[in-house]
């Protein structure tokens, strides 16, 4: 990202971050989000983005937890040839 | 993802998921010893498989890596809480919905959620965290991607 960011994250004491650097970076963040930037709209708020944010990477962590306890549950079963599994998973 | 026509080996997913089998693998050999892999080894390894493949770089990266060598000890605050967390906690246990609070900024009360849910995220700059955010995203997408992978070809592999 750009120089401004890093420098400013190694201020001591109160920070110097603008406005614009907080809202570049907040855009930023929305095109991550699948929901908001298929709508393409420009008027989204950036508390908006921030729940988005919140509630997508909450999302993910479930989604981490559930494919956690299949695998559990997988391994326990399968004892498939290493070498096969990975070249799989590499070509997806 | 869409499929590519052979591994790039220096991909964070490469990286990610050689790692990830090889801590599966380490999981598989000693679960004689003790029970069998319990989710939350699976999903300590695969956290950890993902900052180790992003390695130092990244504050977010430290804060699991860092969480991981003290060995899960209870997440509960070995400090004293400084005044914004005590101001959070307070109001949390007072219920409803959070109002926007006035950070350093005079910034949104939403970051404070987004704190707890990014690693490390509590002691971050604003600036920071929102550039931390983007990278975990990214890196938890890719996590998520290659375990749902992992999911299918185990599944339909047929059992020696």
């Amino acid at each position: 990202m750009s120089s401004r960011r890093s420098r400013s994250s190694r201020q001591p004491g109160p920070s110097r971050i603008t406005d614009d650097q907080i809202n570049d970076l907040v855009s930023k963040l929305q095109q991550l989000l699948p929901e908001i930037h298929d709508r393409r709209s420009k008027k989204v708020s950036s508390a908006r983005v921030l729940q988005e944010t919140c509630n997508y990477i909450r999302n993910l962590h479930k989604e981490v937890d559930d494919l956690s306890e299949r695998l559990s549950g997988l391994l326990e079963t399968t004892d498939a040839s290493q070498a096969a599994i990975i070249r799989n998973l590499l070509m997806q | 993802m869409t499929a590519q026509q052979s591994p790039n080996p220096s991909s964070l997913r490469t990286r990610f998921t050689y790692r990830f089998l090889r801590a599966l693998k380490e999981l598989n050999k000693h679960r004689s010893a003790t029970s069998w892999p319990s989710y939350r080894r699976v999903k300590v390894a695969a956290d950890a498989s993902m900052a180790a493949a992003v390695k130092s770089r990244r504050a977010w990266t430290r804060a699991v890596l860092r969480k991981i060598r003290r060995g899960h000890r209870s997440p509960r605050w070995n400090r004293p809480l400084a005044t914004r967390e005590l101001r959070r906690k307070i109001r949390r246990n007072h219920g409803g919905n959070p109002r926007k609070i006035r950070g350093s900024h005079g910034d949104f009360g939403q970051t404070n959620e987004l704190r707890k849910l990014v690693p490390g995220g509590e002691s971050m700059e604003i600036s920071s965290l929102l550039g931390e955010t983007a990278h975990y995203i990214k890196c938890l997408s890719t996590q998520v991607q290659v375990m749902r992978d992992l999911v299918d070809l185990y599944s339909s592999t047929p059992t020696s």
